[in-house]
């Protein structure tokens, strides 16, 4: 498990541009799943079919882009201009060192104006992405060789293993719940199904869950469960967040169905499995809010990892609550039988 | 450019589409296989069959007013339709589908550009009722192969799109032209006239900011070529079709710039997402003084955008 979430936060691939990390996560999916597909915006699909006539049709699904930078400019020094992909915190951007996937991959870092030459108003107020740049050490000449305008760029942190179970890691939202739909298929691959399942690895959810949009009208499942992050508790946020180790976070609230999330709560008391219910008052900001109003609707699920400082590149989480998340859904998985359809008529 | 004048020049707030529609359809019907609209209002133009699906989209609509209640002495109050930048609307003259003119006017004190504090001097008692829509009057004016008018957002789509179809004879493809409705007010039209077609790829021809002037810090030049699109607000283009439509650009030596721009949306947006997908690209014209009544585009970008579209529908 840590070696899979290791490796997933490694890939690098911003919105739209998951086909950089897609034929990796294909690769893995196809070691436990027959089908395995890309549709037209890139999300890859995973289909284990339970054999079954009039079989219901459940999703799970975590999104694989992460956030970053697009190359706007070259001047004539050779420093890059950007803009952000997805929401990035201007403030973190400031001596981050980064990464432009152009022709080859190469290293690059944004610096900023040194304390001693900044004026009073400046030293107050955070940057904006327009007034910074990547510095390469290239040439303008030389650069645009390798990259240019459109280039995406990525936050070059990679893991570190910190104490207590805990790793810090760029783009754990979400390669935390690709981690778990993979780890998912791997577990379910010899059980006898009673539905079809569909692992799904969205797209371009950072820019307006896109992905999973069309990876919905394309599936058009029963049940769906999306995995995302959600705010641990830091010192200077406690609101609506959850402490590390917690487990697995229920959502509960219009995004949800309430007979999906009461089936989960049961077997987390039924297997031991550590959860908190977090509530929704009306949009959760991830995919789960698409896919329940696809087609003709989705009885959907939405369950979450904490994780502290989101969208920074040192996310960082506890291996036992992305373990938690993916005993919920195996458990969730192997005891949906016929009678289960009844979930759906509360 | 005659064709270009009378498409930018006729009157189609988002929502009041239809005249647009009437002068586009009259141009195109005896170059298409097929032809309909749809109940948004959307207009859309087989040619061909066989081969890949491909769309082609732009849109219609142009942004305007919308008249919200009559006050004493026949003002108007009124609400914006789409994206208009308050700054530069006071004084600005609208006109009515009926033809009537008039001319927006502020109260005094009214330093946040509040449109709730202006008003539409009309001269006129009755005959507009509130629901009316009004656009912005703009001439059109050709200058040494720049062209400065109102609506060459949108209608500049659509010109390419006419010329396409009427210049391209024998398509291996099966294309679909879309000129679509309601895009100013949230790239709605596009959303359901691409549903039902089910195509494999899309490109929309839209036209994108260019602001390269004085204090401005665009890389999208006036004149440099039409653009290939990466990114905008609505959509990240597919990789495919961004790839394929430089690759014609440079086999073919037409001048292209690629476009990142954060604030712009198109129609590329709402094709990309719709039922199960549609892998989507997009060819931009620079406008500078975007989304006011004096829109400038030059003809060279517009003569680029056409010939690549035409080569890329012709993949």
């Amino acid at each position: 498990m840590k070696e899979l979430v290791k490796k997933l936060s490694d890939l690098r691939g911003i919105s739209g541009f998951e086909y950089r990390l897609s034929d990796e996560i294909i690769r893995m999916m196809k070691l436990y799943a027959d089908n395995v597909y890309r549709d037209s915006l890139g999300n890859v699909i995973a289909e284990k079919k339970s054999g079954l006539e009039n079989s219901t049709k459940i999703m799970i699904e975590g999104h694989i882009d992460e956030i970053g930078l697009m190359v706007s400019g070259i001047d004539e020094n050779g420093f890059v201009s950007f803009v952000n992909v997805g929401g990035i915190d201007d403030r973190i951007l400031p001596s981050c060192e980064v990464i432009l996937h152009g022709k080859s991959d190469i290293p690059g870092v944004i610096g900023a104006k040194p304390p001693h030459l900044q004026t009073k108003d400046e030293s107050k107020k955070p940057m904006k992405p327009e007034d910074m740049a990547i510095d390469t050490g290239y040439s303008a000449e030389e650069l645009k060789k390798i990259i240019r305008i459109g280039t995406p760029v990525t936050l070059s942190q990679s893991c570190g293993e910190l104490m207590n179970g805990n790793i810090s890691l760029k783009a754990l939202d979400d390669r935390a719940g690709t981690t778990v739909v993979i780890d998912v298929l791997r577990r379910v691959q010899n059980l006898d199904l009673n539905a079809d399942i569909y692992f799904v690895a969205t797209v371009q959810e950072e820019v307006g869950l896109r992905g999973a949009k069309t990876a919905a009208n394309i599936i058009k499942p029963d049940i769906a469960i999306s995995v995302d992050v959600c705010h641990a508790v830091t010192p200077d946020n406690s609101e609506d967040a959850y402490l590390c180790g917690s487990g697995c976070i229920i959502s509960s609230g219009p995004n949800v169905h309430n007979g999906i999330k009461k089936r989960l709560i049961k077997l987390c008391e039924r297997f031991n499995i550590p959860f908190e219910i977090d509530t929704d008052g009306g949009y959760t900001g991830t995919n789960a809010w698409e896919i329940q109003v696809s087609g003709s609707g989705v009885a959907t699920a939405l369950l979450s990892i904490p994780v502290k400082y989101m969208h920074n590149p040192v996310e960082m989480m506890q291996l036992s609550d992305i373990e938690a998340v993916r005993n919920l859904i195996y458990r969730f998985i192997e005891n949906y039988d016929i009678d289960s359809e009844d979930l759906l008529c509360c | 450019m005659e064709l270009l004048k009378k498409y930018t020049q006729c009157f189609g707030p988002s929502g009041r589409e239809d005249a647009v529609r009437d002068i586009i359809i009259n141009e195109i019907q005896s170059f298409c296989d097929e032809i309909y609209t749809d109940a948004l209002g959307n207009l859309i133009a087989r040619k061909g069959k066989g081969g890949n699906k491909i769309i082609a989209v732009t849109n219609m609509d142009e942004t305007g007013v919308i008249v919200t209640a009559l006050e004493n002495n026949g003002f108007l109050r009124f609400a914006l339709v789409g994206g208009v930048d308050k700054r530069s609307l006071a004084g600005r003259r609208v006109v009515f589908e009926n033809g009537t003119a008039g001319l927006i006017a502020s109260e005094n004190d009214n330093d946040n550009f509040d449109v709730s504090k202006m008003y539409i001097d009309a001269g006129v008692d009755g005959g507009i009722n509130p629901g009316d829509m009004a656009c912005f009057c703009g001439d059109f004016i050709e200058n040494s192969g720049i062209i400065v008018s109102k609506s060459l957002s949108g209608r500049v789509g659509c010109y390419i799109l006419t010329r396409a179809i009427k210049e391209i004879k024998q398509p291996e493809n099966e294309l679909y032209f879309i000129f679509s409705t309601q895009k100013e007010v949230g790239m709605r039209g596009a959303k359901t006239a691409a549903y039902g077609i089910g195509a494999d790829y899309a490109v929309s021809v839209d036209t994108t900011a260019c602001d390269d002037v004085p204090g401005g810090e665009s890389h999208v030049r006036l004149g440099g070529g039409c653009t290939v699109k990466v990114m905008d607000k609505s959509v990240i283009a597919h990789h495919e079709v961004r790839e394929k439509l430089t690759e014609l650009a440079n086999a073919e030596a037409i001048d292209y710039q690629l476009e990142v721009n954060s604030n712009m949306r198109a129609c590329a947006g709402a094709v990309q997402t719709c039922g199960m997908g549609v892998k989507t690209g997009g060819i931009s014209v620079p406008v500078r003084n975007i989304f006011s009544p004096s829109e400038i585009a030059s003809t060279k970008d517009i003569e680029c955008a056409l010939k690549l579209l035409k080569l890329y529908l012709c993949r």
